[in-house]
């Protein structure tokens, strides 16, 4: 995910501190991890040197806290032109798991075992997901529905594989 | 600590089908464990001959100190009403009595009288969001709706087991989702545990923990270790 | 358990549309059986109920004086018989008749509603003629057998010393009576046995309406625990709750039918809706019949399933055994000889032996139905594609129209066998009168003298020619007596050939004492001349035959005062001044007798219950209609999915329409073959018990079996537009 844009998406409806943006950030997107403050400097400084964001205004005192920054329209455009572009349909071919899965089919190890444990470790994520949903408020549940039908769709893939693993085994051993 | 439930190298076959191959389980009290698996895998039968429904060809199923296999189809009868709950995928609602009715039906089955057994059916409709429906037939409200209704009427008689069998299958994701958490909260609540067979990854992930069946073998990691 | 149970039932028969359109065709059904067994077990009752009025009304007769002396009446006009008595009544205290509050004054009568309906009707004149009283009140019913009786009690002093008068002290004399034709009793019960057999298959087919949900029900039940053993107990309670309304409608439908049978006269043999009235313990057994029957077909059914939790499952082997069913044909058969022979030998036993024997044998037609269909079904094996659609099921399933199919068979074979019955039974009891001409018959009995001569005269008149026969005892002898026929030589020559007449020959037809010869004793001895010539006496005009008796021409006649006189004549019915001849001959004697005389009059008895059979035929009919039409119904929802996957694949409309006719009427065909050849053969058989000669009339069987099998082509050529309508591709979709 972008940062920058997230950033400018933040920005939009009013002025903010950085401060502020961080916690607006991680109160809608961050889930467990918090954003650490030297990631939204970092951005900001680029946004602003691209001319996306202005300092809008300087308080008394010290530090890059005191600064209040403000979208400018060049920011408005590259916000609006960045929601109404698709997100390419990211394929995850050749993914770890099958990788791990041909190599145990030709070292000859069982990879029943590997796809059980991999369902057990998927599992224990998306319950750790679904118990944070349940007690969630609405953006926690969307956010972790997002990552359960995620989750959901991999072991759907193990499953299939699980299913297909003796023509698997011919295949790679030919 | 000896399992509340426990299936023991169960065999059993429909015709030259063999759908259970010698599988093992056990559950603890109060704790939901979903039975995963292929579909055709024998998730389904296991539940059955764990519940009493099915009788195995060989194996034993313990529920306590009672042995389920060796019982009359009387003293089983008695184990399901008494101590055991259903969620089907298709309900098992009896047709021709209102909702309200359906849910005092364990109650009225354990001979408590109707008023009590009506007011108490009641009290779970609200809890299961669907007091509204509770003078509707089955054949009137939403699936997701008679789902909640079967939910209230596993969970009314206070079993120790309900037994879950694609209580999701016919329901779309949300009203799927929501009477997953009703279940699961109701039964932890009342501390029943809960055997929960599905196909669904994200209805397993209301569960404990997992027991994944294959080709007529369960590998219930807790009996292994 | 039985608490908790009972609600469930009641829900089960009465939540729903559905379930109560079954549960009130169910009622129906048991309802008209109900009620037929209750008419028949009322049956014995109302008879006792007769026999006892007829018992009370007997007048006990005495000799010498008497407070009453009284004649009794019998008058037939057309096929009514009018009976009364004619009163004398002497000084003091006047025994009553039964329904009689006071005597009417003299020259006036008490009437039944029947008589004076018949007074006043189109052929009242007649009757108006032979009474000449007027009518001063009613009989009340305790004086009456039955509504529709004819009856009079006259008052009139001149028949005190009419020949046939007898002193009474009172009324009530134990008639002794044979019990109950055997041959009567077997009718009825075979009647009653035939419409229960085919309303017993469709109530037992109304039960399983439905089952699909009963299942489903049952299954969800034990689910919750309910024991096998409960979920039994369930479905007989749901039985016994529909059998319940089964009994209500029962009543009802027997309520009104008492009601109404004041009206419907069987044979004159109307019966007071009071005198139908079942013993209570033949009540309580009727009433517990029904849910019997209905528990028994709920028992049945899930005897051949295992109710599961998960589901139901049929049990295995359920393969048409063609052996049980022959072997009930055999037993039939045997039944029925035996009860052939317990019958010719007047044994009661036999009634119950005939009984079951038809019963087995339209149960065997009714298991041979489906057995055959489905032979039928696979030997037929070419034909259009609806055809072979229709024979795929036939052969698989063995539809619920067939089962129906089979209460149909049931009532035909009974229908045909009943009709061959009754159109035998009427051709034995039309020839049964021995008259042998049409006309109007007068019998006057009196004593010997003026009065007898004048009556003579005044028939002769007529222009017919009287005859009169009395009795003289043999000289010298007490109880030995011989007949004489007197009349002119035009008289005689009617009913003998005799030769030479004139007015004072004596002819002899020889036999008993009745030779030439012979001294009688008239005032004095009277000797038959020695030479009086042997002929050959024919009946006489009312029937009447003679073995040995003396022809005498009024010349000849000795001058006998003593001793009563029978003179007869018949007149045309359609004579001019019939009525006067009839009101003058009453004047001379009030007790003379008029009766219409037929050679074959019409065995109307059985006119009443052929119609009757009509009726009940007509009501099953509808009954099974309706049955049939809710099971096709039910039938095709059922099968709504795969009939749109047909439809979706493109096979025309026209193809799977002609496989739904064809369906039913494979089965209709077949029944109409069994029904037939069962109803001919049950028909031939009661005919044989009954000793008539058993003639199968074509007729009778070919539109029996016409009109009852009507019944389900026209029930699924109904069905047919709401199986259009499933026919389309969007049903495809699941509930």
């Amino acid at each position: 995910m972008s940062l920058p844009r997230t950033l400018l998406g933040l920005l939009d409806p009013q002025p903010a501190h950085g401060y502020d943006l961080k916690r607006s950030y991680d109160q809608h997107f961050a889930g467990e991890k918090p954003l650490a403050y030297g990631q939204v400097y970092a951005a900001l400084a680029r946004m602003l040197s691209n001319g996306l964001i202005e300092v809008a205004g300087v308080e008394a005192g010290d530090g890059p806290d005191r600064k209040r920054y403000a979208i400018t329209d060049a920011g408005v455009t590259e916000l609006r032109s960045w929601l109404a572009t698709p997100e390419p349909p990211a394929a995850y071919l050749q993914s770890t798991l099958y990788t791990k899965i041909v190599l145990a089919v030709l070292t000859g190890s069982d990879p029943q075992e590997l796809l059980d444990s991999q369902r057990s470790a998927h599992l224990a994520e998306m319950r750790v997901l679904t118990r944070r949903k349940q007690g969630g408020d609405l953006a926690t549940q969307l956010v972790c529905d997002h990552a359960l039908l995620h989750l959901e769709a991999d072991l759907r893939w193990l499953e299939l594989t699980a299913a297909r693993i003796d023509d698997l085994r011919q295949a790679v051993t030919r | 600590m000896s399992a509340l439930l426990e299936g023991d190298r169960l065999d059993k076959s429909f015709g030259p089908t063999p759908a259970l191959r010698g599988a093992s389980i056990a559950v603890e009290a109060g704790e939901v464990v979903a039975i995963v698996g292929a579909s055709g895998s024998g998730k389904s039968t296991l539940l059955h001959c764990l519940a009493g429904i099915v009788r195995p060809d060989a194996g034993t199923v313990r529920y306590g100190d009672a042995e389920l296999t060796a019982m009359a189809d009387g003293e089983r009868s008695r184990l399901r009403r008494s101590e055991f709950g259903f969620v089907f995928q298709f309900g098992h609602l009896v047709p021709e009595l209102t909702c309200l009715e359906n849910v005092a039906l364990p109650l009225r089955l354990a001979g408590i009288r109707r008023r009590e057994a009506e007011q108490r059916a009641l009290e779970w409709l609200a809890r299961v969001e669907v007091e509204q429906v509770a003078r509707s037939l089955p054949g009137e409200v939403s699936g997701g709706q008679a789902q909640r209704v079967a939910v209230a009427r596993a969970l009314i008689g206070g079993p120790s087991v309900v037994f879950a069998d694609e209580p999701t299958g016919a329901l779309d994701s949300l009203n799927g989702e929501r009477v997953m958490q009703l279940l699961t909260a109701a039964a932890r609540e009342t501390g029943a545990a809960v055997l929960l067979v599905t196909h669904e990854a994200r209805v397993a992930a209301y569960s404990d923990r997992e027991v994944t069946v294959r080709d007529g073998v369960a590998r219930d990691l807790r009996v292994l270790a | 358990m039985i608490r908790t149970l009972l609600p469930l039932a009641g829900a089960a028969v009465l939540r729903g549309r559905d379930a109560r359109a079954r549960t009130a065709l169910v009622a129906v059904a048991a309802g008209f059986a109900v009620a037929l067994l209750l008419l028949a077990v009322s049956v014995p009752g109302a008879l006792g109920a007769r026999s006892a009025r007829q018992d009370a009304r007997s007048p006990l007769v005495v000799e010498g004086s008497a407070p009453l002396r009284l004649t009794e009446i019998g008058i037939t006009t057309g096929s009514d018989d009018v009976s009364g008595l004619v009163l004398a009544p002497a000084t003091g205290r006047v025994p009553l008749p039964p329904g009689v509050q006071a005597l009417p004054p003299s020259g006036s009568m008490l009437v039944s509603t029947a008589l004076k309906a018949e007074l006043a009707g189109p052929d009242g004149a007649l009757l108006r003629a032979r009474l000449p009283y007027r009518v001063a009140g009613t009989i009340a019913p305790a004086g009456l057998l039955g509504p529709t009786e004819a009856r009079f009690v006259a008052v009139d002093p001149a028949v005190a010393g009419a020949g046939t008068a007898v002193g009474v002290r009172g009324f009530g004399q134990a008639v002794s009576r044979d019990p109950l034709d055997p041959v009567l009793s077997l009718l009825v019960v075979v009647g009653v046995l035939i419409l229960l057999v085919p309303i017993g298959i469709v109530v037992a087919v109304a039960g399983r309406f439905g089952a699909e949900r009963r299942d489903r029900r049952l299954a969800a039940l034990r689910l919750l625990g309910l024991s096998s053993g409960s979920v039994l107990v369930l479905a007989l309670l749901e039985a016994a709750v529909a059998a319940a309304f089964g009994d209500v409608v029962g009543l009802a439908v027997f309520a009104a039918a008492r009601s109404m049978i004041g009206s419907f006269s069987v044979a004159s043999l109307g019966v007071f809706p009071g005198d139908v009235a079942p013993t209570w313990p033949a009540v309580v057994l009727v009433l517990a019949a029904g849910p019997l029957l209905l528990g028994g077909a709920a028992l049945a059914g899930l005897l051949a399933l295992r109710v599961e939790p998960l589901g139901v499952a049929r049990r295995a082997g359920r393969r048409r055994r063609l052996v049980w069913r022959v072997a009930t044909l055999v037993l039939a058969a045997a039944l029925l000889g035996a009860g052939t022979v317990a019958l010719a030998a007047r044994l009661g036993l036999g009634v119950w032996l005939v009984g079951s024997g038809v019963v087995l044998l339209l149960g065997a037609a009714v298991a041979l139905l489906p057995w055959i269909t489905e032979r039928a079904a696979g030997a037929l094996a070419i034909g259009p594609v609806a055809w072979q659609l229709a024979r795929k099921r036939i052969r698989h399933e063995g539809t619920t129209t067939g089962r129906v199919v089979g209460a149909i068979t049931a009532v035909v074979a009974g229908a045909i066998a009943l009709q061959l019955l009754f159109a035998g039974l009427a051709g034995g009891y039309t020839t049964d009168t021995g008259a042998r001409r049409t006309g109007t018959l007068f019998t006057a009995q009196q004593e010997r003298g003026a009065v007898a001569d004048r009556m003579r005269a005044l028939l002769g008149s007529a222009g017919t020619p009287a005859l009169a026969s009395t009795e003289l005892a043999v000289h010298g002898s007490a109880d030995r007596f011989v007949s004489l026929v007197i009349g002119d030589c035009r008289a005689l020559a009617a009913v003998a050939s005799v030769p030479g007449c004139v007015d004072g020959s004596v002819y002899v037809d020889r036999g008993g004492d009745a030779r030439p010869g012979v001294v009688l004793d008239a005032d004095g001895p009277w000797r038959v001349p020695v030479d009086a010539p042997s002929v050959s006496l024919g009946p006489l005009p009312d029937g009447d035959t003679f073995e040995g008796v003396v022809l005498i021409t009024p010349g000849a006649l000795p001058t006998a005062r003593r001793g009563a006189v029978t003179v007869s004549t018949v007149l045309p019915t359609s004579a001019a001044g019939l009525t006067r001849i009839v009101r003058s001959a009453v004047a001379i004697d009030p007790t003379i007798s008029v009766r219409s005389l037929a050679p074959f009059t019409l065995a109307h008895r059985f006119d009443a219950v052929r119609r009757g059979l009509t009726v009940g035929l007509v009501l099953v009919l509808l009954l099974i209609g309706s049955v049939l039409f809710v099971s096709v119904g039910e039938q095709l929802r059922e099968r709504r999915q795969a009939l749109a996957v047909l439809a979706v694949l493109g096979l025309p409309r026209r193809t799977l329409m002609g496989a739904i006719l064809a369906e039913s009427a494979l089965p209709v065909v077949v029944g109409a073959v069994v029904a037939t050849v069962t109803g001919t053969a049950l028909g031939a058989v009661l005919l044989a018990i009954m000793g008539q000669p058993a003639v199968p009339d074509a007729g009778v069987v070919s539109s029996t079996a016409a009109v009852a099998l009507l019944v389900p082509v026209l029930v699924t050529a109904a069905s047919l537009p709401a199986a259009a309508r499933l026919l389309r591709p969007e049903h495809l979709r699941a509930e």
